[in-house]
C-alpha cells in the first residue's frame, strides 16, 4: 500500500511519520508516537475517550485519518502537566474524584481544556450539554461536573 | 484508632489516570507481538459447512490462520466456569448442564458474533483485512430467539445432546403456597419482562499470550476480573500439563461483571502463540464487544402474590425464565439462581414457591452485570408491592412498612435459606421519606398533575445480597491477602482481588495503614497478577470490602503482633505496653521510648539474634479470609446460604412523563443506603453515583435489541446508548450505617446497590404518573417508545404496534 509522510507536532515535539493513508490519527498517536494516554473506547466517535486537541479544537482522533494531522499542532493528555506540575484541570479531577477507572479521563480532560478556553465560567447546564460526547461508565458524571467548575474557578 | 479508615482521602489511583500513564491491556507492549483478528458469525444459528482460509493466508503479512477444526484438534472444549467440574453436585443441588464449546465454533454457530476463524498478521490493520478474506459457507438453521418459545415442546434445540433448551433449573417450595393464594383477600398476578442490557465498560476486552519455551511458561495478559481462575481454565482447555501459566490483568478500564467469565480468546491467543512461538495479541472493537462479551438481565417472570386485608404478604409464587443466550462458560446460570432466591427480598415472606429456568437461545451468552440477578429480583418484588398497594388502597410507604423485616429479627434467615446479617429496614425507609419530605412531595405531585400533565413518585426498597460463593467453583468463598513489612519499614500488600475501577489501592492502603500503624503513603498495593497470590476468586459481587479487606485486616494484625513482640523484646517490655502508629512503635508507659517500624524490620531481617526465642525472621503474613455467614451444605430443607452481607437502600424518584411522546424527565432522585461501615465515604459516593448511572441507562436507554432472526440491532455505541452527562439526574444521597456483624471491619460492600435502584424506582414513578390513564408498567426499558405504546394500549385498546407501522397516527 502507498505510504505518505505526516509531519506533525504533538505536545511541542515534531514528528515525521510514514503511514498508510488509512491510518487513524489515534493509532498514529498511540502506536507511532507511543503516547498511550489517548484511548479507544467505541470506534464510532460516540464515547470521546480518544478526544485530543488539534490546533486548539477538540477532535475525536478515532474519526480522523492520520494524514489530516499534517502541519497540525496536536495536544494530548501527556501534554497537560508541565515539569511535573499537574494542570489545574488534572488537579480538579483528582480533588473532586471525577474519575474511577481512568479510561475516559484523558478525553474528558482534553474536552475540558477546550471547553473552559471557550467558556471560562460555565453553568451546570452548559457543562452537561458540552460533555454529551464524552462518556464515562464509572462515575455517573456528577463529580466531573464539580471538577469542571472547580477547574474553572482555579483558572479564573 | 482509625487514622485513615472512614476518611475521604483522595484516590492513589487517580494520579496516573489524570496523566494518561495507566497501562491498560491495549497499552501493554510485548516485543515482537503479532496481531490476531477474528472472523465472527453473521448468523444467529447455522451449520458451518466449510471454512476456507486460503485467501486469508495469501494476504500480505499474514502468518497463520485457524478454524474450528484446527482448535478441535489442538485443544478441548472450554472448561466450565465458574464451576470447576461439570458434575459437581449432589442430587439435592440444582441441575445444570454444560455444552461443548471450543474457542472457535465447530460445526455450528449459535449466536451472531460467535468466533469462527482467526487470522494472525504482523500488522493490526492487515489482520483485519485478512479476516475479511476468510470464506465460510453457512447453512442457516431456524434461530431460537424468544425465550418462552424456546421452552415449548418441539422447539428447535441449540444443543442436540440436550433433551430441551433448559441449561439450568432451580426449584424451591416452602409452605402451603397454593392454599394461601386461594385464601388471600388480594392476589397480584403479573407477567414481567426485563430486557437485555449489559455493563459495557469503556475499555473493551483484550488478550495477549506469550510463551517462554525455556521455562515452559505461558504468560497471559487479559482484561479479566478473574486472573487467578484463568490458569486452571486455560490449561484444562489446552489439555496441557507441561506448561506453567501466569496471568496478568493490567489496569482495567471498567469491568462491571462483564470481565468475570472465561472467554474463547483466552484460549485462542495461547493456542496461536504456542503454534508460532511468538507473542500474539487481540483486542476487541466495540462492535465485537457488543456481540462477543456477555449480556445480562433478560428474563420473563410470572408472579403471584397473596395479601391479607391488612396488607401483609401471605404467599408468593414465582416462575423465572432467564434468557441465557448460548451456553458459553460465562457464569450466566447464577442469574436464574440469584433472582429466584431473592425475590422475597427485604420482606417477611414465609411461604414461597419458585421455579427458575436458565434457557439457552441463539444470542450472545448472558453473565453477570453489576447487581447480578438482584436488579431483577428487586424489580419483580417492588412491582408487586406497588400493585398491591393500589389494590389495598395503601400508600407505597405503608405497604412496605407493614412487610419489612424488623430490626430485632436479625440475623434473619430468609425463606430460601440465606441469613440477612443486619440492618434497620424501616428506619431506612423512614429516613428516605423524611429527607424527601414525602408528604409535601405527594401534595406537589397532586397540585402539578392534571390537565395533560403527568407527575409521579416512585418509591422502592432494595436488598442486595453480596459476596457470594459456590461449592466446587472458582468463587470458592474466601480471599487471600499477603501483608509484608520490608526491611526499610514499608508495607507491601499483595491482594488476589482485581481492581476494576473501585479504588482498591486506596482503600487497602487506608485499612492496612491503620491496622499496622504505618503511614498511608508507606503502603504499596499489588493486584491482578496470578504470580502474587496462591489463589483468589477475583472481583465480583462487591466482595472486596467484605472478604478482601477482612483478609488484609487479619494479615496486618498478625504482622503488627510480630512487630510489637520484636519491639517489646528489644525494649525489654511487654507488647501490651506498646502502641504502633505512623510507623513508630511507642511505649505507652515511658514517653519518649520508641523504635521505628524500620528499626524493628531491621531486627526481623538482619539481627535475628535479637528476636524473641523461637521466632522466625521476617515480617509477613498471608491470610485466607473465609466468607462468613454462609454454608455450602444444604440444610434439612435443601437450602444453601451463599451470601455474606446484605446491604440495602431506599430510592425515591419524582418524575414527569410527557404523555404525547412517552418521554420521562427525572425531577428529583434521592437515595438512602446502608452498606455498613465505609472505608472512604467519597469513594462510596462515587461508586453509588456511578451505579445509579448504570441503572438510569438500564431504565431508559440501554437495550440489546434482537430481531426475530436473531440479528442484533444495537451493535455499537451509536445504537446502544449509555447515559451521557446530559441524561444523568442530580442526586440526593444519604447513608445510614449498620456495621456488618460478621466482618472484622464492619463493611458490607457498596459497589452495586445503586445499579438496582433506577429501573425499579423509575418504573414505580412512571406508573404513578400515568395512573390517571390506568397504565401499568410491567416491562423494561422505559424508553419513550415503550411508554408511549403502553399509554396507547391502555387508552385505545390498540397494541400500539399498528400505530407504529403507520396505520394510524
Amino acid at each position: 500500500m502507498q505510504r505518505i509522510t505526516v509531519h506533525t507536532t504533538i505536545n511541542g515535539t515534531s514528528y515525521s511519520i510514514e503511514v498508510e493513508p488509512r491510518l487513524l490519527l489515534v493509532d498514529l498517536i498511540r502506536d507511532k508516537a507511543g503516547l498511550k494516554g489517548t484511548h479507544v473506547g467505541c470506534d464510532t466517535g460516540n464515547c470521546g475517550a480518544c478526544t485530543i486537541l488539534m490546533d486548539g479544537l477538540t477532535v475525536k482522533s478515532c474519526q480522523v485519518l492520520a494524514p489530516r494531522a499534517r502541519g497540525a499542532e496536536i495536544r494530548t493528555v501527556e501534554g497537560l502537566a508541565r515539569n511535573g506540575d499537574l494542570h489545574p484541570i488534572q488537579e480538579a479531577f483528582w480533588e473532586c474524584d471525577g474519575l474511577e477507572c481512568g479510561f475516559c479521563t484523558p478525553g474528558m480532560l482534553m474536552t475540558t481544556v477546550a471547553f473552559l478556553d471557550e467558556n471560562p465560567h460555565p453553568s451546570d447546564e452548559e457543562i452537561r450539554r458540552a460533555y454529551s460526547g464524552n462518556l464515562c461508565r464509572c462515575t455517573g458524571y456528577l463529580n466531573i461536573i464539580k471538577a469542571v467548575k472547580q477547574a474553572a474557578e482555579t483558572m479564573g | 484508632m482509625a487514622t485513615y479508615v472512614g476518611k475521604s482521602i483522595k484516590r492513589k489511583e487517580s494520579f496516573d489516570s489524570i496523566q494518561g500513564k495507566n497501562t491498560y491491556l491495549s497499552d501493554v507492549h510485548v516485543p515482537g507481538m503479532l496481531h490476531a483478528c477474528i472472523h465472527r458469525s453473521p448468523y444467529a444459528h447455522a451449520r458451518v459447512a466449510r471454512v476456507d482460509l486460503s485467501e486469508a493466508l495469501a494476504q500480505p503479512g499474514v502468518v497463520t490462520a485457524m478454524s474450528g477444526e484446527d482448535v478441535r484438534r489442538l485443544s478441548r472444549p472450554m472448561a466450565p466456569f465458574p464451576f470447576t467440574k461439570t458434575k459437581p453436585y449432589t442430587s439435592d443441588y440444582p441441575r445444570v448442564r454444560f455444552a461443548d464449546h471450543y474457542c472457535l465454533a465447530v460445526e455450528r454457530v449459535r449466536h451472531v458474533g460467535e468466533a469462527v476463524a482467526v487470522v494472525v498478521s504482523e500488522d493490526r490493520y492487515a489482520a483485519a483485512d485478512a479476516a475479511e478474506a476468510v470464506r465460510v459457507e453457512y447453512e442457516p438453521l431456524p434461530p431460537v430467539v424468544d425465550v418462552e418459545a424456546a421452552l415449548e415442546p418441539g422447539a428447535v434445540r441449540l444443543y442436540e445432546a440436550w433433551p430441551d433448551n433448559i441449561q439450568y433449573e432451580f426449584r424451591f417450595s416452602e409452605g402451603p403456597v397454593e392454599e394461601l393464594l386461594g385464601e388471600a383477600s388480594v392476589v397480584i398476578r403479573e407477567r414481567i419482562v426485563q430486557h437485555r442490557y449489559t455493563g459495557t465498560p469503556l475499555e473493551t476486552r483484550g488478550v495477549i499470550a506469550s510463551v517462554d519455551q525455556r521455562d515452559n511458561l505461558l504468560t497471559l495478559w487479559s482484561s479479566t476480573q478473574v486472573p487467578h481462575a484463568l490458569p486452571n481454565l486455560v490449561l484444562d482447555t489446552l489439555g496441557r500439563t507441561d506448561l506453567k501459566i501466569r496471568v496478568i490483568s493490567p489496569t482495567m478500564g471498567g469491568g462491571f461483571g462483564i470481565k468475570w467469565a472465561f472467554y474463547p480468546e483466552e484460549v485462542l491467543m495461547p493456542l496461536l502463540s504456542l503454534r508460532l512461538n511468538r507473542p500474539v495479541g487481540w483486542w476487541e472493537s466495540r462492535s465485537e464487544h457488543m456481540v462477543a462479551s456477555h449480556h445480562s438481565r433478560a428474563q420473563v417472570d410470572y408472579v403471584e402474590a397473596g395479601f391479607d386485608p391488612s396488607g401483609r404478604i401471605t404467599a408468593l409464587k414465582t416462575q423465572v425464565i432467564v434468557d441465557l443466550g448460548a451456553a458459553y462458560p460465562s457464569g450466566g446460570t447464577s442469574l436464574a439462581f440469584v433472582t429466584a432466591n431473592f425475590i422475597p427480598g427485604p420482606y417477611r415472606v414465609d411461604n414461597y414457591a419458585t421455579t427458575s429456568f436458565g434457557v439457552v437461545t441463539n444470542k450472545t451468552a448472558a453473565g453477570p452485570h453489576r447487581a447480578n440477578g438482584k436488579a431483577e429480583s428487586n424489580f419483580i418484588m417492588e412491582r408487586v408491592m406497588d400493585r398491591a398497594a393500589l389494590e389495598l388502597g395503601l400508600g407505597k410507604d405503608e405497604i412496605r412498612l407493614r412487610n419489612l423485616i424488623q430490626p430485632h429479627e436479625f440475623p434473619y434467615t430468609c425463606v430460601t435459606g440465606s441469613t440477612y446479617d443486619s440492618g434497620d429496614y424501616p428506619a431506612c425507609l423512614r429516613k428516605a421519606l423524611e429527607h424527601v419530605d414525602y408528604g409535601a412531595l405527594l401534595a406537589d405531585r397532586d397540585r402539578r398533575s392534571g390537565e395533560g400533565r403527568y407527575r409521579g413518585i416512585g418509591l422502592a426498597f432494595m436488598l442486595e445480597p453480596l459476596s457470594s460463593l459456590r461449592p466446587n467453583a472458582y468463587n470458592a468463598g474466601y480471599e487471600t491477602v499477603t501483608v509484608r513489612v520490608d526491611p526499610v519499614g514499608k508495607a507491601w500488600v499483595f491482594s488476589g482481588d482485581m481492581n476494576m475501577s473501585m479504588s482498591h489501592r486506596t482503600t487497602l492502603s487506608q485499612v492496612v495503614a491503620d491496622e499496622l500503624g504505618v503511614r498511608y503513603e508507606d503502603v504499596q498495593v499489588f493486584e491482578g497478577d496470578s504470580a502474587l497470590c496462591s489463589s483468589s476468586s477475583g472481583s465480583y459481587a462487591s466482595r472486596f470490602s467484605t472478604v478482601t479487606l477482612s483478609a488484609a485486616i487479619k494479615a496486618s494484625r498478625a504482622v503488627r503482633r510480630k512487630v510489637l513482640a520484636i519491639a517489646a523484646h528489644a525494649l525489654r517490655t511487654h507488647p501490651d505496653a506498646l502502641e504502633c502508629t505512623g510507623g513508630m512503635v511507642l511505649s505507652q508507659e515511658k514517653p519518649g521510648v520508641a523504635l521505628t517500624v524500620k528499626e524493628v524490620a531491621n531486627i526481623a531481617y538482619y539481627s535475628i539474634n535479637q528476636l524473641p526465642g523461637n521466632m522466625d525472621p521476617g515480617l509477613h503474613d498471608t491470610h485466607y479470609f473465609i466468607n462468613p455467614n454462609t454454608s455450602f451444605e444444604p440444610d434439612a430443607k435443601g437450602r444453601t446460604s451463599n451470601f455474606s452481607t446484605f446491604p440495602y437502600a431506599v430510592h425515591v424518584a419524582y418524575v414527569e412523563v410527557d404523555a404525547a411522546t412517552g418521554e420521562t424527565t427525572i425531577l428529583r432522585y434521592l437515595g438512602v443506603d446502608d452498606s455498613g461501615n465505609m472505608v472512604n465515604p467519597m469513594i462510596v459516593d462515587t461508586q453509588v453515583t456511578g451505579a445509579i448511572s448504570h441503572g438510569v441507562g438500564g431504565a431508559f436507554l440501554e437495550e440489546l435489541v434482537y430481531d426475530d432472526q436473531g440479528q442484533i440491532l444495537s451493535g455499537n455505541f451509536a445504537d446502544y446508548l449509555i447515559p451521557s452527562m446530559a441524561e444523568m439526574p442530580d442526586l440526593e444521597l444519604h447513608h445510614m450505617v449498620t456495621p456488618a456483624p460478621f466482618t472484622p471491619g464492619g463493611f458490607k460492600g457498596a459497589g452495586e446497590i445503586g445499579a438496582i435502584g433506577p429501573p425499579v424506582v423509575l418504573a414505580s414513578a412512571v406508573e404513578d404518573a400515568l395512573a390517571p390513564l390506568g397504565v401499568k408498567i410491567m416491562r423494561l426499558p422505559l424508553k419513550p417508545e415503550n411508554v408511549w405504546r403502553a399509554i396507547r394500549e391502555q387508552r385505545d385498546g390498540t397494541t400500539g404496534e399498528e400505530t407504529a407501522t403507520g396505520e394510524e397516527t
